[in-house]
This record gives C-alpha cells, structure tokens and sequence, in this order.
C-alpha cells in the first residue's frame, strides 16, 4: 500500500522572509535561503578584511593555493570582493608540491583548473627544488609521525621563497576558524607560551621578512565553507594528506568537534576567548653585565645570535633566530640517514602510500 | 593487561619508597607509597600552600587578631579531601601548642538542589562520626539555595536585540519572588545553567565569607579540576577570566578576600586514592573506572572536558599539569564595567565584536522585496543607552530558544543580606 506523501511546509529565509531557507547556518543555526547564505557568508569576510585593513590598493597578493576546499574557496571569494568593493588587489596562485605521489600531484591539477577557471597567475614551487627532498623521501627515511614537523617548517619557506619569486609580499591562506579555534585549545593543551598570545592574529609578520601572511577566513566556519563550495559548485579536491596528523593534535580536534556539536558557537566563542588571553608581564630579573652574559647552546651545537647580528640562516640566507634555520637543521639530519645505496623497486614508501592507495582503488574485479 | 599495569602490580609488592619500612598499596606519580606516607605526600601540598604567618599560632593573640578561614564544601570528593586535611592540620597545631590553633576554621555548604551525595547535615553528621573535631574550632554552616527568594522589586527582565545589544525592562514574574534555582530553570541549554550556577555559586560563597568575617576563602579544586576550569572558560567565550579563575590572591581589591587553592598541585585520581586510603568512601561515592560513558548530545562543556581529560590522562598525563601551569601564567582584565549578568568586568564592546562577525542582514536584490522581518528579539534602536554585558553571557542569551530571562539587579550578594539565611549546623 503507498501511502501519498505530504507535502512538507515551506520555511522562510529567517532573513529575508521572502525565499525559501534551504539550509541550517552552521554558525548560529539560523535557516536561511541560497542567496542570504552567499550574502552573509561574503559579507562576513569582506568585514574582517576591512576591519584588519588587510590590504592595500594595488598590492599584489598570492594566495596560497592547495586545490582543497579552503583555498578554492578563498580565491573565488577574493576574486569576487575584489570586484564587488573594488580592492583593487592583483591575485596570484601560489602552490607548494610536498612531493606526495597521489596526493599532491591530484590536488595540483585541481588547482591549475582553478588557474583558468579564476583566471590567475599560477606559480608553483616543490620541495625537491626548494630542499632536494620530497615528503615521500623524508617520511620513508624519518617516518610517519613526524611527517607533519617536516612539512610544516618547509611549507612555511617554501610559501614565503615562492611569493619573493614572485615580488610579492602579502601570503593569504585558508585558514579557517575551526583551525583558529583549535589552535588555541593545543597553545593551551601544550602550554605554549611563545605563541599562545598570537594564536588568533589574523596577520603575522616576521621582522625583518618580506612577507606577510593573513588568514581572512579567521571567523569563518570550516562547515560554511564547504557549503559555499558545494552550492557554489566550486572546484575542489576533498582528499586529506595521506600522512596522518600529530597524534595528539587529534585529540584536540575530536573534542573541538564534539563541542561544536552541542554548541555551535563554540568555535568564535574558543577565538573571542583567543584574543583576551594575556600572560601577566613576567617579573624583572636582575640585569647581568654584557661581559658576564650567558650564551645559549642549543642541542645541534648552534648559539642563539645576538641581537645586532644578522638574522638570516648561513646556508640558505632564510630567515632564522639562529646560525641555521629549523629547515635546514631539520634536513641536516635526514641528510646524515639518508641511504647511501637504494634497492631498485625495494622501497614502496617513497613512491607515496598515497600513490598505491590510489592504484588500490582503481582496480576492478 | 597493559605494561603500564603490570608494572604497577609489580610495584605494588614492594616497600615504601618514603618510609622503606611499610608495604606499598598505591603507586603514584611513578613511585610506591605505603597509606601513611601518601596521606602525608598530599597533607604536605596543602601544608605547603597555606606555610604564611597567618595560618600559624600566635601566641598571645587577641581573638580579633585570629585568622578566620572558609573552607567551601561542595560534599564532593576534592574538598572533602581538603577539608581532612585542614582537621589534621589543625590537630596537629592544637597537640604541638597546647589546646591553641592558627586559625578558626568555618566550613561552609552551599546546598543546590542538584547535590547527588549526601545531604548536608547527613554529610556533616557522618564526618564528624569519622574525624574527631570537638576539640577544635571547627564551626560548620549551610546555605540552602532555595532558602533565599529575591523579590520582584529585585529582578528585572533581561533582552537582547538583533544587534547583540542588552535591554534592561523592568520585572515580568508571574508571583512575588524567586528562588535562585527557579532562576537557573529559565534556560533550556545544560551548559548555559552550569555557567550562571558556578557564577552564582563562587558570588555566594565569598559573599559568606564576608558575611562570617573570614578572611581567607579555602577552595577544594585539585589540578584536574582547574585544568578542565581553563578549558571550560575558554570554550566558554570566558578566556579573559582565566587569571582570576585560577590565582591564589586577592579575590578583588576592595574586598580583602584572599583565595587559595591548596589542592592544586594533586591530580584527581590522587583525591580518590587518599578518599580510599582514609577509608572515607561511606562519605562520597568514588566513580568506577569503567563508567559509562555519557551521551555526547546530552553532555555539557565541562562534562566533556571532564571525558576529554579522563581519556587523554592515559596516554599524555602531563597534560593536565601544563594547562594549569599555563592557566596560572594569565592575567585577567582589571579595568571595565561589570556585566549585568554575571559580574564580570567588561573592558571592550563584545555586542560591536558580534556585529562585525555576524552579519544579520539580508540579501536584496532589484527583483525580490524584502519583508519587514517579524523577529520576536527587538530591532535595535540607535538612541537607546544599551547595558553592559559580557560575550559569555551574550552567547549565553543567544542561544535560548526564550528571548529573555528575568536576572537579579544586583549581580554580588550582600553579606547582611546573606546572613539571614546561613545556618548554623547545631540549628
């Protein structure tokens, strides 16, 4: 017997009362049609870049580009504030290629479609250029776990090495609010003290860098942008990086998780609480003589530099608070493991997990 | 069996690491403790936090001259510890100074409905059964939460509008007063109650502090608790609170209040051990380690930052000390207007901060004519002179389904006022 079905009621945008709402704002749960999605999504970054004073007229700005939801999001978001209130910025992709067969290379080609879609310069810069290693080599030679403490300070000078190629001196990046948000929880879970007071900056600058980076999606939910995406028809690339995340970081983010599940609003609640968090200003300490100061000696031998010393890396002229930058000091022990002799074909690790993942899923039986 | 409990049970066989006299029965923090040397292991961090001058005996002191300290007892299992611990502290100054003490304790029980344990009186009854005190100065007193109505001349209606602005209207109750519980009832969310009560419960307890001429308030938090206090106010919108939150030291500077927590250097699993080496478990029921698990849409911030410390713990457990550490490195705002809700000082315009990030207006195009929207919150009015009130309780507001609440005009509770409804236990 089939029973007729009843036609569900039509519920109005709670913000224009006129359209139908088609979905449930994940911020603050209010049901809002398409068009006040697009408004108020736009709007809100459009805001932020304009209370940051983000940038200036005429800059020339690179958006760091993976081909994942959040930097597609934001290119197209840029591209389209930038027309509508007339920044007057000139945009620029910039990719980074970590070198993970199967991962990056996919995600790379989603990008260079972005390129024509957007109509941008694209500018791709690898790690194996960059550093002589790709992720694939240094995970088969370091390991898995500390995967991401590679990535991550090569990421950052391959970003920075990119835009000087390109005269630029303005990084953007996707960087969400659930990315903010869990930042401060792991400042706070690790007891970081150097960078828990920055942890929600929405520009950080290095003295003495070029460049300058800004994460104008600071209050923008992970879950909006997605929706964006979809309903935008944007594309995107929605696989992770196949080497997992720190561990622990993990953790940190099952919980943001579940608490965004019972209070939506915890995520701008975790970043308004970021930007009030204060270290009391520690006590004086009595002022030894020039002559009688210490000088730190780090475990790899290095001394933390003086102040009126140069503040470049010796190797690479990088950025760095001391004699080597964390690159290279990181690469001056892969290089010591480094295999002398490789068996041809004997290790799969360093043509990527990813890539064999993939080569799985395309079988057929 | 995991190594780590293994190792355990082997240790569990051998001597005292302190005493190497004694059988161990528990290990902590890695080493093996016989019951009379972890008892002595935890006395000694509370001695260790309460060592100043004003604690000690003083002889030839005038009674005004003798300190007067509170000890806050929730009838839970940290400041049941605490409160043991002070007893033995205070026994020990009474044998070494013939019959004279440091300083006269009062024991105050704030009794919320919500309690799970004991009853008070029933509490203080049992304790008294398992630690002798009629030699000491110990006094105990009760507040019964429900005891205390607030007339309606007292309450006002609180409302904020589209623009995340607060409106002051005057009192909408339905009879002539309301009980502090009746005012918790307004909000529908687990974790808004569990906000305003420990507002409110923190405001009674150092407004009986003043009422009962003490000077120093004693709170029972151990290092877990104030590691998941950190969190809490954090996720909670409340990060500029942590400082003050977690400070031994003057509650404000006017009020000559001061706060100690002498259990914060002791884990939670450490309170539960020297509950059972104590034998006081007929006091508070300690929790199985298999508990079940609570239903994530049920639970509220602080209970899964309870869970998320209690399962983290295994495999990170120096991850609960850090967070205190770094919780205690904060400072709090010192300068601003207090909130109208909870107290708090507010040094910025969280309702601008709101209005910035979200955006509440609609899309309008040529074709489509935007209706005037029927919202049940008021539309802002620019010459309105709107009331101070803090991002917490904004949030807090918010997300009612109910777009007002009926709150106290006074947000401290006076200690005359108070007086009135402390009883004592002999009552």
């Amino acid at each position: 017997m089939s029973t007729a079905r009843v036609p569900r009621a039509k519920i109005l945008c709670e913000l224009c009362h006129d359209r139908k709402a088609i979905m449930k704002r994940p911020k603050n749960l209010q049901k809002i049609c398409k068009e006040c999605f697009y408004h108020v999504f736009e709007t809100e970054i459009h805001n932020t870049i304009i209370d940051a004073n983000l940038f200036q007229r005429g800059e020339k700005v690179a958006i760091g580009a993976s081909g994942g939801k959040d930097s597609t999001v934001l290119a197209s978001v840029l591209k389209t504030l930038n027309e509508r209130y007339d920044y007057g910025l000139e945009l620029v992709l910039l990719s980074i290629d970590e070198g993970i067969v199967g991962y990056r290379d996919d995600s790379l080609a989603t990008v260079k479609r972005n390129q024509k879609q957007y109509d941008m310069h694209l500018e791709i810069v690898s790690y194996k250029d960059l550093f002589k290693w790709s992720m694939d080599e240094i995970v088969a030679c370091a390991g898995v776990r500390s995967s991401c403490t590679y990535c991550g300070v090569m990421r950052r000078q391959a970003l920075d090495r990119g835009a000087t190629k390109l005269g630029i001196s303005h990084v953007v990046t996707g960087h969400n609010a659930d990315d903010m948000a869990e930042t401060v929880l792991m400042n706070l879970l690790r007891g970081d003290t150097g960078r828990l007071e920055k942890s929600v900056n929405i520009l950080t600058e290095s003295s003495g860098s070029p460049v300058k980076r800004s994460k104008p999606f600071k209050y923008t939910y992970q879950k909006e942008i997605v929706l964006y995406a979809h309903y935008k028809k944007l594309d995107y690339f929605s696989t992770e990086c196949t080497y997992a995340p720190e561990a622990f970081r993990g953790t940190a983010r099952v919980l943001l998780k579940n608490l965004e599940a019972v209070r939506p609003s915890c995520i701008i609640d975790i970043i308004r609480s970021g930007e009030q968090l204060k270290l009391r200003p520690k006590k004086q300490r009595m002022r030894v003589s020039a002559v009688a100061q210490e000088v730190e000696v780090k475990r790899d031998g290095s001394v933390s530099l003086k102040p009126e010393s140069s503040n470049t890396c010796e190797r690479c002229g990088y950025l760095s608070n001391n004699r080597i930058c964390q690159a290279c000091f990181l690469l001056e022990g892969l290089e010591k493991n480094r295999a002398k002799v490789l068996i041809e074909g004997g290790n799969t690790a360093i043509a990527g997990a990813a890539k064999i993942t993939r080569e799985l899923e395309a079988l057929s039986f | 069996m995991t190594n780590k409990q293994a190792r355990n049970m082997s240790e569990i066989g051998q001597t005292c690491r302190r005493c190497k006299n004694e059988e161990a029965v528990l290990i902590s923090r890695k080493e093996p403790f016989c019951g009379a040397c972890f008892v002595h292991f935890i006395r000694g961090k509370q001695r260790k936090s309460m060592m100043s001058d004003d604690f000690k005996v003083k002889y030839g002191a005038k009674e005004k001259e003798i300190t007067k300290v509170l000890l806050s007892l929730s009838c839970g299992s940290s400041s049941l510890v605490l409160l043991d611990s002070v007893v033995s502290m205070l026994k020990e100054q009474a044998i070494q100074h013939r019959s004279r003490q440091g300083f006269e304790l009062v024991v105050a029980i704030i009794d919320t409905p919500s309690q799970q344990t004991l009853k008070p009186k029933e509490f203080i009854q049992k304790f008294k059964e398992s630690v002798e005190t009629s030699n000491l100065s110990v006094k105990f007193k009760i507040f019964e939460m429900n005891s205390m109505n607030i007339s309606k001349d007292e309450i006002q209606t609180l409302k904020i509008d589209t623009a995340f602005q607060l409106d002051v209207l005057p009192s909408e109750i339905e009879g002539d007063s309301m009980t502090l519980t009746e005012l918790l009832d307004q909000f529908s969310s687990k974790s808004t109650k569990q906000d305003f009560a420990s507002a409110i419960t923190r405001k009674l307890c150092f407004g009986m502090a003043k009422s009962l001429d003490c000077g120093f308030v004693l709170l029972g938090h151990s290092m877990t608790r104030l590691a998941v206090e950190v969190l809490s106010l954090t996720v909670r919108g409340r990060g500029s609170e942590i400082g003050d939150a977690l400070h031994d030291g003057e509650v404000s500077s006017e009020s000559g209040l001061r706060v100690i927590y002498p259990l914060r250097d002791v884990l939670l699993s450490e309170i539960e051990q020297y509950i059972r080496v104590q034998n006081l478990t007929h006091l508070v029921p300690l929790e199985s380690p298999e508990y079940p698990k609570r239903l994530l849409r049920n639970s509220s911030i602080d209970e899964m930052i309870w869970d998320y410390f209690k399962d983290v713990g295994t495999n990170y457990a120096e991850v609960v000390s850090t967070v205190v550490k770094i919780g205690d490195k904060l400072t709090s705002v010192e300068v601003g207007n207090p909130c109208k809700i909870c107290g708090e000082l507010v040094a910025d315009d969280p309702s601008h901060w709101l209005r910035k990030i979200t955006v509440n207006e609609p899309f309008c195009d040529e074709t489509v004519s935007v209706q005037s929207p029927d919202s049940s919150r008021s539309k802002p009015s620019s010459d309105e002179v709107h009331q101070t009130i803090c991002y917490a309780c904004i949030v807090n507001m918010v997300i009612e389904p109910a777009d007002q609440a009926q709150w106290p005009r006074k947000t401290s509770f006076e200690s005359d006022v108070l007086e009135e409804y402390i009883i004592d236990d002999d009552d």
